[in-house]
């Protein structure tokens, strides 16, 4: 029955779900807690924001769980309770959005930060490496020097040497 | 490399009639499309969190044309399955009043207006110029049919799919309740619960109208 | 009285902030030293006018005088003395007052401590700073002020106002609503004011390098001040972060002490950035590259400071934290929008005219700088990935109409395997040098903790730890912690060869603070990083209902139920304890008490459920009462978390905390008289002067 309810929320055949929810009488499965909370855990309290529904203490929350329980009693997967909710409370219930254009739009920023980074980082480095011979280059710095340029480091590595 | 010239240290005591200005020696640089492109970021941003704000701001419309939504209707409610019959659509429906009431299961309040709803319904539901709407905000299902049996209530109900319609009336919270008059404009937005003579006083004056 | 005297020291502190940023200009303009020490002298006195102000707040608090409508709303008369004191940050109104007495705190610090060394910048930091406390002072005067009282009008209708109007009489309620029940906790006493610290901390650095900006004083001396303020700031924002996730693990009843929520994030955000800035200012005292880079890092941690402030109280973002909405959305628009605009606007003015140019380029693509380059890379990518995920919703709500949320889902995926490359850069970045360091030179050095971090997962493995994530995120900590530990060794051993091994650990740590200071902050990072990475990856939880004597069993735990217990607070909350036995096999180890508190007077959040917890090094087991039978009270629902390596996180906090005194242990005379010289001698070769 409740199957059926998710059916007819996907926008399903409306007149079978009916029937076949009259007819045949629902197999009721086992559900633990854990189950309930292990989906509910990945669904927010569609009331207030921010609190996953696993750990919201509200009234209305043990309803939700109560809910979830229900569908999955009736058979449903768990995608399907997750489908529900969305469709019922809108993408904000769900930790990353369902919907394609929202989902890739929620991803694609921070992707697109980090080739960004990348890029910018490695214009840097190839501008100022370029740079290296034109510009300047403090006299008298050899390469050995530029390489132990950290005084503090170089002593460490002496004393380091000399005890051997 | 004129540019460099800041970077000397400047030594010796604080003493601002003498100090040149650096500044002065500096050749102008042109604008870079660089700047350019993170000042208008910058903007970009600052408007992006105006807006929101702004819409935050802003309050359930007590005034002005109501917006469109369409209910699909909890049908069968003593079965156990139930059905959405009607979609109700309030652009489909000018010339009359129309009473959207906003309600949960969950809700205290709700449970102590709903029987003044019903009666207001029954008195008005056969004029025919006069339509109660019941949009269950975010709720259990089972629970919302519970709820519509235990009242009695009999005024079309359906659930507000997405949060949709809740979101369009920027509701604060359940109960709350607009009446939108016959020209399809909010005539009046009532915060919190409603008693039976107060509601019935202002769909009379919206008929008036 | 008592009221009177806060409402005129807190518009006296407002009147003469804003004549200090007014003084402060003119004497910088006109250059007369005369209006610059007025300017200075006024924005000290702030300091004590806040100081009476924010007093007088808390012995209304503590006198229960409700007809002032912050009392009457943050206290009751049955609280306890110190939660009457600390409802000072209780709610809105008294935490801006209290935000407000912290800057002028921090800014009459600056003055006072900086005023010599950096003479130059000091009009400007003046200016920048009092603008900011001006600002906050604006909001405390005319649109939440904490004095606002109780009036009766002759028709019994109740108003707030300031001063009394015409016609009424005040109204004074019998008892106060009471603290908000979540923030009667031990953590969230100092959470809040330790954040609020590192908030205010970082309008100092940001007002140095704005000075710095304004007078074109933009040798390297600002960035003296500015990093050890900003590691001050830095302190207090980690501490905050830390103490916060204590206090939600605590109190909150989630089995987690981190929960991606926005106000955390709002608070991580700066913290990313001031990191940043604290690895890419080491180039620039060095090279005297970056400069450019480095003052956006200042500025943007004070816009994200500014902006987090912004978001969370005005009600823009959602989140458990939120402070409902309130008036003070609009104004701190205007401030967040003309800061930022002054500050970019300067910034690129400056930058434009070439006077935030490098001294130095890179001398070698493995080098300290290019690696903490990408140190920075990576911060700035854990940036935008937080921002998004906090602020995304406005934008699709905006431009799609539809609200999203986004979760630890989002969070981990996206930041795990930016947090991975930190530790790897972690565990190069001290083993490179400055200028240019060869591949095989980098290799040699890291071989033994490459390969001790290969064993640790070898280890893992036999273990049977079979999670590839889990396993490369805990070799790359190892990675990162044993070239840490490995390198102090090596310090410990240099020394060691002329003082016993004690003593020269002590010396090594006293004489190189900034060093082994750091050294002990990546140490205390990996352990928090261990500590996460095991409580993530790793948690356990289960749910059961129980009937009294029944059990259950999580991990190597079995816990029975054995009775459950009413009780009643002097705070008024009524306390349902469960009491649980907890074994160890057959090993009775620890009686727990979860209780879940309700709170009759309390608005909207009134009830608490508090975790019962056993702790040991491995792992938190960790008990919720969820539920209960009302009347026969013969069974309760439970719920069990098995947190593994969670006390990781408080320890690493700890050692974090412990390395940052180290390292911002003030002798920077040495340090100062190295750069100095350095500079003098033209080491670097400014042109300018070859």
């Amino acid at each position: 029955m409740a199957l059926g309810l998710v059916v007819m929320l996907l926008g399903a055949s409306v007149v079978l779900a009916q029937g076949g929810g009259e007819t045949t009488p629902p197999s009721v499965r086992e559900v633990t807690a854990d189950e309930v909370n292990a989906i509910s855990s990945k669904l927010y309290c569609p009331v207030c924001e921010n609190i996953p529904l696993d750990v919201c203490g509200t009234q209305a929350c043990a309803r939700w769980r109560a809910q979830v329980r229900t569908l999955l009693e009736g058979g449903a997967s768990e995608d399907e309770v997750i489908t529900y909710f969305v469709d019922q409370f809108g993408e904000r219930v769900i930790g990353t959005p369902q919907n394609p254009t929202l989902n890739f739009l929620s991803w694609s920023v921070p992707i697109a930060g980090v080739v960004l980074g990348v890029v910018a980082v490695g214009v840097i480095f190839i501008r100022w490496r370029g740079q290296r011979g034109s510009a300047v280059r403090p006299a008298g710095e050899s390469e050995e020097e530029a390489t132990l340029d950290d005084d503090y480091r170089a002593r460490l590595e002496r004393e380091l040497r000399s005890s051997k | 490399m004129s540019e460099m010239q800041t970077s000397e240290t400047q030594t010796g005591p604080f003493d601002p009639q003498t100090q040149p200005f650096v500044e002065q020696d500096i050749p102008r640089r042109r604008v870079t499309p660089l700047s350019v492109v993170i000042f208008l970021g910058v903007f970009g941003l600052l408007i992006v969190l105006g807006l929101q704000l702004i819409e935050a701001n802003r309050s359930q419309p007590n005034s002005g044309p109501a917006p469109d939504f369409t209910l699909h209707v909890f049908e069968n409610m003593d079965a156990d399955a139930y059905l959405f019959g009607d979609a109700f659509t309030l652009s489909e429906h000018r010339g009359k009043v129309i009473v959207v009431n906003f309600w949960a299961s969950w809700c205290g309040p709700c449970r102590s207006e709903a029987p003044a709803l019903q009666r207001v319904w029954e008195a008005y539901q056969d004029r025919g110029d006069v339509v109660l709407l019941g949009v269950d905000y975010v709720d259990n299902t089972e629970d919302a049919l519970g709820y519509i049996r235990e009242f009695g209530i009999t005024y079309p109900n359906g659930p507000d799919l997405g949060t949709r319609i809740s979101d369009a009336y920027r509701i604060q919270g359940v109960p709350e309740t607009f009446v939108v008059g016959k020209d399809g404009n909010v005539f009046q937005f009532i915060y919190a619960g409603v008693t039976a003579r107060d509601l019935a006083s202002i769909i009379d004056r919206a008929l008036a109208e | 009285m008592l009221v009177e005297l806060g409402i005129i020291t807190t518009v006296l502190a407002l009147v003469l902030a804003w004549y200090a940023v007014l003084a402060g200009l003119y004497g910088a303009q006109t250059r007369r030293d005369r209006w610059v020490l007025s300017a200075r002298n006024a924005a000290l006195l702030t300091w004590p006018l806040l100081t009476v102000a924010s007093l007088a707040l808390i012995i209304s608090q503590i006198n229960g005088d409700f007809q002032i409508e912050y009392v009457w709303s943050t206290t009751e008369r049955a609280a306890d003395l110190f939660f009457k004191i600390t409802a000072l940050w209780g709610g809105q109104a008294g935490s801006l007052l209290f935000w407000s007495w912290l800057m002028s705190t921090f800014a009459a610090g600056a003055l006072i401590l900086n005023w010599r060394s950096e003479r130059r910048l000091m009009p400007y930091v003046i200016v920048f700073s009092m603008a900011t406390l001006g600002f906050f002072l604006i909001l405390n005067v005319l649109v939440e002020s904490p004095f606002a009282r109780f009036w009766q009008t002759a028709n019994g209708e109740v108003v707030t106002a300031v001063f009394q109007p015409v016609g009424t009489f005040p109204a004074i309620p019998q008892d106060g609503r009471g603290l908000n029940p979540l923030l009667r906790h031990p953590g969230m006493v100092i959470h809040p004011p330790t954040l609020y610290l590192g908030y205010v901390g970082m309008v100092i650095p940001w007002a140095f390098a704005m000075a710095a900006l304004a007078s074109g004083e933009l040798s390297t001396s600002w960035i003296r001040a500015t990093r050890r303020w900003t590691l001050v700031a830095w302190l207090f924002l980690s501490l905050g972060l830390i103490l916060g996730g204590r206090w939600a693990y605590d109190v909150l009843g989630w089995g987690g002490y981190w929960g991606w929520d926005p106000v955390e994030n709002a608070a991580l955000l700066p913290w990313l950035t001031g990191t940043a800035f604290l690895h890419s200012v080491m180039i620039q005292e060095k090279k005297g590259m970056l400069k450019v880079w480095n003052m956006a890092l200042v500025i943007i941690s004070f816009i994200l400071v500014i902006l987090g402030t912004f978001s969370t109280r005005s009600g823009i973002v959602s989140s458990v934290h939120s402070f409902a909405q309130s008036p003070i959305g609009p104004p701190m628009f205007v401030f967040l929008a003309l800061a930022s605009v002054v500050s970019i606007g300067l910034w690129l003015y400056r930058w434009q005219r070439g006077e935030l140019a490098s001294e130095h380029h890179l001398e070698g693509w493995l080098s300290r700088e290019s690696l903490f380059i990408l140190n920075n890379m990576v911060f700035m990518a854990i940036t935008v990935a937080v921002f998004w995920g906090s602020y995304a919703p406005i934008f699709t709500e905006l431009f799609i109409g539809e609200k999203i949320t986004l979760g630890p889902p989002y969070f981990n995926s996206v930041t795990a395997p930016l947090f991975g490359a930190l530790f790897i850069l972690m565990g190069l970045a001290p083993l490179s040098a400055w200028g240019h360091t060869s591949l095989s030179r980098m290799g040699r050095a890291m071989l033994w903790p490459f390969l001790a971090a290969v064993g640790l997962v070898a280890i893992l493995l036999i273990f049977g730890m079979r999670d590839v994530g889990a396993l490369l995120a805990f070799g790359l900590a190892g990675f990162a912690g044993f070239v840490t530990l490995y390198e102090i060794w090596r310090g410990v051993k240099a020394r060691a060869q002329r003082e016993a091994w004690a003593v020269a650990a002590w010396k090594l740590f006293g004489r190189n603070r900034r060093r082994y200071g750091g050294y002990l902050i990546h140490l205390g990072v990996v352990v928090i990083g261990i500590g996460v990475i095991g409580s993530t990856i790793f948690q356990q939880e289960t749910q059961r209902t129980l009937a009294e004597g029944q059990s259950l069993t999580l991990g190597r735990y079995t816990m029975i139920y054995d009775r459950l217990e009413r009780a009643q607070a002097t705070d008024g909350r009524v306390m349902t304890i469960a009491n649980v036995e907890v074994y160890d096999g057959s090993q009775l180890v620890a009686v727990l008490r979860p209780r879940q508190d309700f709170f009759p007077n309390a608005q909207d959040m009134n009830t608490m459920t508090i975790a019962g917890s056993y702790s040991t090094i491995e792992n938190d087991f960790y008990v919720l009462l969820v539920a209960w039978e009302e009347i026969s009270q013969a069974s309760a629902t439970f719920k069990v978390y098995l947190n593994p390596l969670v006390n990781l996180v408080w320890w690493g906090g700890l050692l974090l905390m412990l390395g940052t005194a180290v390292a911002a242990w003030p002798d920077q005379d040495r340090q100062r008289q190295r750069v100095t010289r350095r500079i003098e001698a033209g080491e670097h070769g400014s042109p300018a002067r070859t």
